[in-house]
This record gives structure tokens, sequence and C-alpha cells, in this order.
């Protein structure tokens, strides 16, 4: 009976199905589902192998599940026969009822088949009525064996991935060969489950099996493949071979006592050359949806990927071997290159000469060092030109020399470290055996000596072989005699310059040949070893040489840091030029006064600076050219070769002025000079503390003076004065009354200048200071001289604060200043303005005058301070003098003139707390 | 009213007639020693009101013949005389009453002699 066709019934319960992991338990499911939604009696599934072109039966809702991946049926059967055709008695096993009918549906999937369903019907009428239902499932069916087909695949992915990740055996831990293939065949034979599995190898020009599984030695008929077998055929083969045809395992039979079902053969390639092959036999059977019997393509395309990988390991591991190898001479080479190196240091730390050659000859005859049987050391005497025995250690035929020999050997096991060895056995050698009681016989001219010139003179190391001095042996005659061996190497010991002496060094004995690398680090070994020999022959002389050196550069040393540190702790620049006028040195001092550092200047031309450095220039270039005039005795026996040049106004860019001394660089050996030294020294500081110093000197001596005349004159002069007051009196005569006041005026006025010359010269010892209010000074003394202001038609302008301004002075003394200049600013005035300020600051009660008028001149503003000095036609011309005196050194204050295009200011500032001259001194002092 | 004796003591004596001529003028009895030395000696046989010391004078200068006068216990009034004015300030240690800086003007000095004389 044919059922409506549920597919959403279907979906369901196929998606129910999904569960099961086992994909011949899905197909078996899926069956079932089929036949129960479609109505047929059963239903079976079949998967397209594209590769073998045939179908194979994957799943059936029968009972009887024996055929289940057995049952395949070409592709071939289908040709020109219509698909759905009743495929009669060949599928029946897909019947539970021989006398029902089957119906193949192929399930094609985007174009293309992927298998095929078979429903097992009773009539053959209800046909079209299932194609019609197998029509609207046909889809979900293709998705649903695609889908467990790749499935399928992703499986084989997996053991192909498991396998050739299996085979990642790391060659480092692997001892032999043997253990490689061991390995790849063990996890081979269990990922693709295979039954046998062998290697067989080349081994000198034979196929040898190397290594099996899944047989014992019993089962092996042939190790090495005879030279008829076939296998050695498939070396050649470019791919590998799978072979299922039974009668084609003969050659096989042959090797091994084994049933062959199938095999696999596989060459095995390394480093592209053939190296053997690899064999897989029979299949184990496991439950699949595949009959696991024979090997097949699979494990073929499986075989090829692990035999590159075969190859590879066994690349790695050859090379593994060589590196090993490698490592090992290396291993070897350096610890003679440390032996050589021991033997050099135990030399070095030695100081007698005897000790050193029986260090070298130790060293050459150990085994830690070259392991020669004997050492023979010849000297070179330059003069005779002859090479003459020294030392011989070694094996010998004397019994007294063996004895030597084997105490050296087995002294070397007692020492920790081979240098120290060296050394603790040179001091004890004993050297009385039977070599050495013949040394002085033993004398080669190396002149005319093919072999001996090119160790002596050339410095070469020759390596002697029979076959080399075969036509030179007659050369050598002697010493082939006296060595007892045709064998042996010449070892020059090479100093810096020539050849000290000759080591001959022979295997007699052990008839040991030495390698490429021994020559070269015995080369190594002779020109060291000749170096220390060398530095210990000329020792004292070496020593004695470097101590001097060593005086010497200490000195210079010692005397270039002096001069440095002399030169920059100077006061003075100094910059020392060289005839051509290149600057050579520029010291410290030099970079702060002319803000140039010495990297800067150092190598250019003086005269490149300035102008002032020109003029520099230009002097010392009269200095060297006097120098070089011919002159040069005369001013060299003489002092005045050097030009000073006192308080020298070098640039008004400075302002400074400078002591500057030139003086010519000589070389005394060549008699000329090479430069001219220039030292400037900054003197403005000194210059203007002694000028003040003679300002002051001056003025006081001036004071001195003039109170001494003033007081000397007093007296006369009051008496003049006075009777001439008297006479006056008592006189009529109105013409003598007129003459007598002139002279009473005048006295009157000679008077006055007296008392202000006594003034200048009081000392400051008497003045009394007090507390006093500043501003009511000023205005008291403008009280007083207001109508004198105003009687010039001058205006008079002030400004003075309310607020009291305390200073701590002379009041009378201050007054006096201050009339001083208000009578000058009055004087310098004509219908002019006086502007008089007071004001105050942190430290000062200050007073400025201004008053308009010609200005005072530049050059003109110190002097009007000095006593004397006048422009008015009347007055003594202290008056300024006395006022700065006051105000600077009585009061430690400041009187100062500034001026303006058309007016000039006096100002005064005053300390408010006082600083007296007792205050003043301490300041002095304390600072 | 009877005559104030003033003495007067300068080792210029253009300088000291002046001042006797001045003072004479003035109504005061002046008498005139040339140095300190004799006026200590005048001094302790006569009585003076007043006595007027130049202060420079060789061997003994004013002030010390001030001193010594003081010492005496005489009483009379003192007055210094110079040319200098920088004495000034040290008037008080000084035994002197008054100090006066000589000039052609005796304006000062009448004045300061009838101030301590009154």
């Amino acid at each position: 009976m044919i059922m409506e066709f549920d597919l959403e019934k279907f979906i369901l319960e196929i998606t129910r199905v999904l569960v099961f992991r086992d994909t011949e338990d899905v197909f078996n499911k899926l069956s079932e589902i089929i036949s129960e939604n479609c109505g047929a009696l059963s239903s079976s599934l079949m998967m397209f192998e594209e590769n073998r072109k045939l179908l194979r039966l994957v799943g059936t809702s029968l009972v009887d599940k024996t055929w289940v991946r057995k049952l395949k049926i070409p592709l071939s059967k289908f040709e020109n026969k219509d698909f759905n055709l009743l495929l009669g008695n060949e599928l029946g096993v897909l019947k539970g009822n021989p006398n029902n009918l089957g119906i193949v549906f192929p399930v094609i999937f985007e174009n293309k088949l992927v298998g095929a369903l078979f429903l097992e019907v009773s009539n053959r009428k209800d046909l079209e009525e299932f194609e019609k239902v197998f029509k609207g499932f046909q889809e979900i069916l293709g998705i649903l064996m695609v889908f467990l087909m790749e499935q399928t695949e992703l499986k084989y992915e997996n053991i192909r991935l498991k396998l050739i990740e299996s085979l990642d055996i790391n060659v480092v831990e692997v001892e032999k060969i043997e253990d490689i293939f061991q390995r790849f065949l063990e996890r081979v034979s269990r990922i693709l489950e295979v039954e046998y599995t062998a290697i067989w190898t080349f081994e000198s020009e034979n196929l040898v099996l190397k290594a099996w599984k899944g047989f014992s030695e019993n089962e092996i008929i042939n190790y090495i493949v005879p030279k008829d077998n076939k296998l050695l055929d498939m070396i050649n083969l470019e791919k590998p071979r799978l072979i299922i045809d039974k009668d084609s395992f003969e050659f096989l039979k042959r090797l091994l006592n084994l049933k062959f079902k199938s095999v696999i053969l596989c060459p095995l390639y390394v480093d592209e050359k053939p190296f053997g092959l690899i064999m897989l036999a029979n299949k184990i059977e496991t439950k699949h949806y595949r009959p696991y019997k024979h090997l097949d393509e699979f494990e073929l395309s499986m075989v090829i990927n692990s035999s590159r990988k075969l190859s590879l390991l066994i690349e790695n591991f050859i090379n593994k071997k060589k590196l090993e190898e490698l490592i090992e001479t290396q291993k070897k080479q350096i610890q003679k290159l440390n032996a050589v190196y021991k033997i050099i240091q135990a030399m070095n730390y030695s100081y007698d000469l005897n000790n050193i050659f029986k260090i070298l000859l130790i060293g050459l005859v150990s085994e830690l060092g070259f392991g020669f049987d004997r050492v023979l050391l010849l000297l070179r005497d330059k003069n005779k030109q002859i090479l003459k025995g020294k030392m011989w250690l070694g094996i010998s035929e004397d019994r007294k020399d063996m004895e030597i020999y084997e105490k050296l050997k087995k002294h070397l096991s007692i020492y920790g470290d081979f240098a120290d060895y060296l050394r603790q056995e040179a001091l004890s050698l004993d050297l009385s055996g039977y070599l050495n009681s013949n040394l002085e016989n033993i004398q080669i001219n190396y002149i005319g000596n093919d072999i001996f010139e090119r160790v002596v003179l050339r410095k070469a190391l020759v390596n002697v072989q029979p076959q080399l001095i075969e036509e030179k042996r007659n050369e050598l005659y002697q010493l082939i005699k006296i060595l007892g061996t045709d064998s042996f190497v010449c070892i020059p010991l090479t100093g810096k310059q020539e050849v000290l002496g000759v080591i001959i060094a022979d295997n007699k004995y052990s008839q040991k040949i030495l390698s490429e690398s021994d020559i070269k680090l015995l080369k190594l070994l002779s020109s060291s070893a000749g170096l220390v020999i060398e530095t210990r022959m000329s020792l004292l002389e070496i020593q004695e040489k470097n101590r001097e050196i060593e005086r010497k550069s200490n000195y210079y040393e010692r005397l270039s840091k002096f001069t440095e540190e002399l030169l920059n702790s100077l006061d003075a620049a100094i910059i020392v030029i060289k005839t051509d006028g290149m600057i050579i040195e520029w010291n410290k001092r030099a970079e702060e006064f002319f803000g140039k550092t010495r990297e800067q200047v150092i190598g250019t031309h003086l005269k490149t600076l300035g102008t002032e450095f020109a003029e520099l220039y230009d002097i010392s270039a009269s200095v060297y050219y006097k120098a070089n005039k011919g002159e040069l005795d005369k001013i060299y026996e003489s002092d005045d070769d050097t030009i000073v040049l006192n308080e020298y106004f070098l640039s008004p860019r400075y302002g400074k002025y400078f002591n500057i001394k030139f003086t010519p660089l000589r070389n005394i050996n060549k008699n000329t000079f090479d430069g001219i030294i220039i030292m400037l020294e900054d003197v403005t500081e000194y210059r203007n503390l002694t000028r003040e110093l003679q300002q002051q000197e001056k003025l006081a001596m001036l004071g001195e003076v003039a109170a001494r005349v003033a007081h000397e004159i007093r007296n006369p002069l009051t008496v003049i004065g006075g009777f001439a007051n008297r006479l006056k009196k008592k006189i009529s005569d109105d013409k003598s009354k007129h003459y007598l006041e002139i002279i009473s005026d005048e006295v009157k006025r000679l008077e006055e200048i007296l008392d202000e010359i006594l003034e200048f010269g009081k000392d400051y010892e008497t003045v009394e200071f007090e507390n006093f209010d500043f501003n009511k000074l000023v205005r008291e003394i403008l009280e007083l001289y207001g109508d004198k202001v105003l009687e010039k038609s001058t205006k008079l302008k002030t400004e003075i604060p309310e607020k009291e301004i305390i200073v701590f002075g002379d009041r009378k003394r201050l007054k006096q200043v201050l009339i001083n200049l208000l009578k000058n600013a009055i004087d310098a005035t004509n219908r002019g303005k006086i502007d008089i300020k007071v004001y105050e600051t942190d430290k000062n009660a200050c007073f400025s005058i201004k008053n308009n008028g010609k200005p005072i001149p530049e050059e003109l503003k110190d002097k009007i301070f000095m006593p004397f000095f006048t422009t008015k036609t009347d007055g003594t011309g202290l008056g300024l003098a006395i006022s700065k005196k006051i105000v600077e050194d009585e009061h430690s204050g400041k009187l100062y003139l500034e001026t303006g295009d058309d007016w000039n200011k006096f100002v005064v500032e005053i300390p408010k707390k006082g600083v007296g001259k007792d205050e003043k001194e301490k300041g002095i002092n304390s600072g | 009213m009877k005559k104030r004796k003033v003495l007067i003591v300068d080792d210029e004596p253009n300088v000291a007639l002046l001042i006797k001529e001045e003072l004479e003028d003035e109504g005061y009895d002046v008498k005139i020693c040339k140095s300190g030395k004799e006026a200590l000696e005048v001094i302790e046989k006569e009585k003076f009101d007043l006595i007027t010391l130049d202060i420079e004078m060789p061997e003994m200068n004013g002030i010390e013949v001030a001193g010594k006068i003081r010492a005496m216990k005489k009483d009379v009034k003192i007055i210094l005389l110079t040319a200098y004015s920088h004495y000034r300030s040290d008037l008080s240690s000084w035994a002197a009453d008054a100090y006066v800086v000589k000039g052609s003007d005796f304006s000062e000095l009448k004045e300061t002699i009838k101030n301590l004389l009154r």
C-alpha cells in the first residue's frame, strides 16, 4: 500500500537518526525510516564511490544486514539501461521475499550522483506511485547522503592527520636509524590497520630487510634480497604500487613466508637518491561501511605521504649524525686550542728560560696537548748559522727516558688545570736520560738546507713526509739517522722578527698522522711560544725600557696636566697663537672674558675674532717680525722681547682695561719662534681702585694742606680785619671810611673761604647723629631761601610728602648740603624753573633738585665734585666736594648728578637708619 | 659799677691786643697773658671774672689750661677761642663755659661774654 508521504514527519525522524554516531547504524536507521514513510516493503541505501565508479550498500531496513558494506554494484551495470529498471535477481539479496519486485532510484545532488535508493515493492503497478513519492523526498535524501559522506571523508582526513602527526618522530632521541624504521612501521600499521609492514634499505649495493612488524623472524626467508628478485625493480618505480592480484606475490613469497592478499610497495628516496622500500601488506578487517579486506587507493595515498615523511626523518637523522660528528671533532679542536692556550699561559708564568722550554716540550708530548711521541728542541745560533740541540723529551728505548715519560703521563690526572700541571712538572723534569746525552752532536746547518731554510728563514712549519724528502734525503741524512724516522714535523719558534729555534716532533712509535687542524694549532703555538721565549730572552732589557717609558709617560702626563691646570687657574686670559696667527691655546679665563669657548676658537685665525683681536694680532706680528729680522740672538739674550701694554682699553665692548703681555714662544732647539703667547690681565677693578685711592689721597692731602694754610692765615686775617673795623669807627673821613669798609668786607669774604676750607678738611669724627624729620629740614631751608629764588624770577616747584621721614644723621651737616645744592641751583638758573622733590625708598630718604639750564658736560660730571673746581666766578669750588663728603663719607649715602637736554638734577640719598663711620667699618670687617 | 676783670690768654700778641681793645671798648678791665703757664701764675695772685683761652698755643694748649684752672677751684668763667670750628662737639667734656670761633667780627665774642657775666 502506497502511503501519503509526510515530509515533515520524515525530516523530524531523520534528525533523530543523526544522533547515531556510527555511520553504519545511521544508514540502517535511515532505510527503516524511508520504508516506513513511503510504505515500501523494505528499503536499502547505496553510496556512490567516485574513485571506484561503483555503488556500495551502506544500509538496509532488512533484518539481515550481512550485505551491508560488502555488496557493491559497478556503475557499468547501469550503463545503457533505464536507471529505474527492475534489477531482478542481481539485487535479490536486497529483497525480503524473492517474489517481490525491486526499484532503484538514483540520488542526485547538485547534478552529481551521490548514491541510490532501493525499494522493495509487491506490485509493478505501484512503480509510478513510488516514483512520485521518491521525487518528494529525493532532494532531502541527496543532502543527507552528501552530509554523511562528507562526515566519512572527515574521518579519513582525521586518519591522515593522525598518521602524519604520529610520524613526527624526534630524531634527536633516536640512537639508531633502525629505531626510526621501527617506530614508523608501528605507527603506520596501527593507524592504517595493516597486518604486515617491512622496510628494506640499501647496504653496500644490497637491499636488506631492516625493520618489520606483524611477523616474526621465523617467517623471514631472506634478509638480503637476491639480485634476481623482482623487488629490486620496484626501487625504480616513480610511484608506489598496489598489488592485489594473487599471482603477483611470488617474488615476495620468496622473501617472506606470509600469505599476501593485497600489498603496497613504495620506494623510499632520501636526498633524491634511492634509499630502500616500504611494504604494507593485508588489511586488518574492522567495523566500517567499507570492506577493510584489501588495501586500496586510500592507503596508497597515505603511504606516499608517509614515505616522504620518513625520507625527511632519515635525512634529519643523517644530518644529526653528521652534526654530532662535527661537534665531536670541534670539541677536540677546542680542547687542543685550550691546551695551546694553557701551554702559553704556563710559559708566560715562568721566568726561567729552561723552564719555559720544558713546559713547551711537556705540552707537546702530553695527551692533553698534541700527544707527540717525541719532541726535540733546537736553538738557533745566528752567528754560526746552525741549529743546536737543546732538549729532547719523549718515548725512547732508554729506561730512564721511559720512566720520565711514564711519570709525566701518570701525573696528568693529579692536576685540575693543565697549565698548573705543565708548570709543576717542568720544575721537577729530569732530563738525564739517553735522549739528552748527546744533544751537542745534533747540529744542523740550515743554510743551503732546503727544508730548514724554509723553517728558519721563512718561518714555515714543515711537515716532513717520506715522499716529500725523497730528493733531499741527503740533506737530512744526519737528522733522519738520529731520529730514526723520516716523517716528522719541524715547528719554528717565531719571535717578532725571526726564528729563535725549531722543534722537531715525531710519532715514530705510534705512527699517528697529523690532521690539518693540528697543523694550524701548531702554527699558532709556534708563534705564541716564540714570542714568550723572545720576551723572556730580552726580559731585562724590555723591563728597563718599560720602566723608562712609564717614567716618561708619567712625567709628560703630569707636566701637561700641570700646564693645563696652571693655564686654567690663572686670573689672566691666555691666548697662544702660531706665527701664522692660528689660535692654539685659549684658556678658561679667555672663554670668560671674550665669551667664546675654546672649541670655537682653536684653529681659527686671531684676526677673524674682531677688530680688537686684529689689533692684538698686529702687535703680535710686530713682535714676531722683530724676532725674525735677524735680530734673534740679540733679542734672545735680552729681556725686552716681551711687550707689555698697561691698562689697555681693548674695546668698548668689554668695558675693561687689560694689562697685555706678548711673549714670543721660542723653540730653543731651532732658534726660532713658533708663536706668541698673549696674556691679558683684567685690571679694570684694580685701575678703578687705584684711581679712587689716588683721588682720596689727593683730597686728604689737599684738605690737610688747606687746613694748615687756613689756620696760619686765620690769625693775621683776624688781626687785619679786626683793626680795620676799629679804625673804621675812629675815622671820620668818609672816603677813608669807605676804604676800610672794603677791607673789612674782603677780610670777611676771605674768612668765609677759610671756613669752607676748614670745613672740608674737617675730620668727620666730630659728626653728631640724631633722629630728625627730613621733610621738616627741607621746608626750613625753603623758608630761608624762598625769597632768593623769587629774586631771580625763578619758578619753584616742590613736592614734599606730608608724612614725616625720620632720618638718623647729622642734621646741621645735612642742612649745609641741602643749602649748598639749593644755592647752586639758584645760581645756575635765571628766569628758569627749580623742581624740588622729597621722597623715600625702603632704605633711603631722598632729595632731588632739578633746575633747567645748560647741562653739565659728561666729562665734567666727575670733576664738579672735586675740591676747588667751579664754573662760577665766585665761590671756592668746595661746596659740592664738601657736600659729597658729608653725604657719602659721613652718612654712607649717595650724591650724584643726572643731566638731560636742558636740565641738571642733583640727587641726595641718605640711609634712614643712619650708617655712620662705625657701622661702615663694621660692615667692611664683617664683609 | 666795678669793672669786670677779663684775662686774655693768646700767644699771638696782635690778636691779644685786638681782643683787649675790643673788650675795653665794652667796659671790661682786660689783662693779657702770652702763655698758659703765665696765665696760671697770674690767676694764682689775681681774681678774674672771665678768661678767654686760645686753644692752639705752644707748650700748653687752651684745653689743658682750662682743665688746670678748674682744678684750682677758682670761680671764673672760661671761653675757648679757636680758628677751627670742629672742637665744638666735644665741648661738654671740656672745662670751658663757651666756645667761640675767632674772626674779625667780635660781635659773637662780646655777646657770649655779656651772657656769661650777667
